[in-house]
């Protein structure tokens, strides 16, 4: 349980799973709606694949990230998105609470 | 991805949480029928006790399901939106109807207890399948287009 609370505790990935409510999006077109860098992303999309409230499933030449939120996770992504937790958090360049900028990943280019 | 080798860890992982949800709502039953025999509470509590454990049990179950919902690897983005669509909308209907069924059985009068339970899980059965066939039509309807 302390994977998820420290995956909804950031803005960043709050945004992603808000994104992924409306429809499962490939690892572009979610990059595509943040000022950051595609490693960048791909820590945040490591940091919620290992609290295991999304799954990537590769559909022909493309890896689709999906939800995976129990109805308890979802409530509590709905009442951390309400009262905007972590949202004045210290930001580092990777985000923020607890992701390391990687050193390399190919996820970027998984599409 | 899409040969995911910890797919059969997810199931054995999703198994053995329904036999523990199982396991504890017998568990629950029978210790419930023992304080009876024992003479500590009466039939009308241990009836009711026995619904909301079960209602919650079931409450619990709803909660885990969009998390179990998922199978194979999808086949297009439509199918997976259709899925995930499908894994909410079940998954917070079948844990809100459980959560209601459990607090009719722990609060409501007697005569009223047994109707308004069956109409609470019949609605949410109504609720999915109505959605599941929307869902369906929709996305068929789009795919014609």
């Amino acid at each position: 349980m302390n994977t998820v609370f420290k995956a909804l505790a950031d803005p960043t990935r709050r945004k992603v799973l808000e994104l992924l409510r409306q429809r499962p999006m490939t690892a572009g077109e979610l990059s595509d709606h943040f000022p950051v860098s595609r490693p960048t992303m791909s820590a945040h999309f490591a940091v919620l694949r290992e609290a295991d409230l999304i799954e990537a499933n590769k559909i022909g030449t493309s890896v689709i990230y999906q939800l995976k939120l129990s109805v308890l996770e979802d409530a509590l992504l709905g009442f951390s998105q309400l009262f905007g937790i972590g949202a004045g958090a210290k930001r580092t360049p990777a985000g923020s609470a607890g992701v390391a900028e990687p050193k390399e990943t190919g996820e970027g280019g998984d599409e | 991805m899409n040969d995911n080798p910890n797919a059969t860890a997810n199931a054995k992982k999703h198994i053995l949480f329904s036999l523990k949800l199982a396991a504890a709502m017998i568990g629950a039953g029978l210790l419930l029928s023992l304080a009876r025999k024992q003479g500590w509470v009466d039939g009308e509590l241990v009836q009711r006790a026995i619904g909301v454990v079960i209602g919650l049990g079931l409450a619990a179950y709803g909660n885990a399901m969009p998390k179990m919902l998922y199978g194979p690897p999808s086949l297009s983005i439509q199918h997976a939106t259709l899925a995930q669509a499908l894994a909410r909308v079940s998954g917070w209907t079948m844990t809100l109807a459980f959560l209601a069924w459990a607090a009719l059985w722990a609060f409501a009068p007697q005569d009223l207890l047994v109707f308004a339970s069956l109409a609470v899980v019949g609605a949410s059965s109504a609720i999915i399948l109505g959605y599941t066939v929307w869902k369906y039509i929709a996305c068929r309807t789009s795919r014609s287009d």
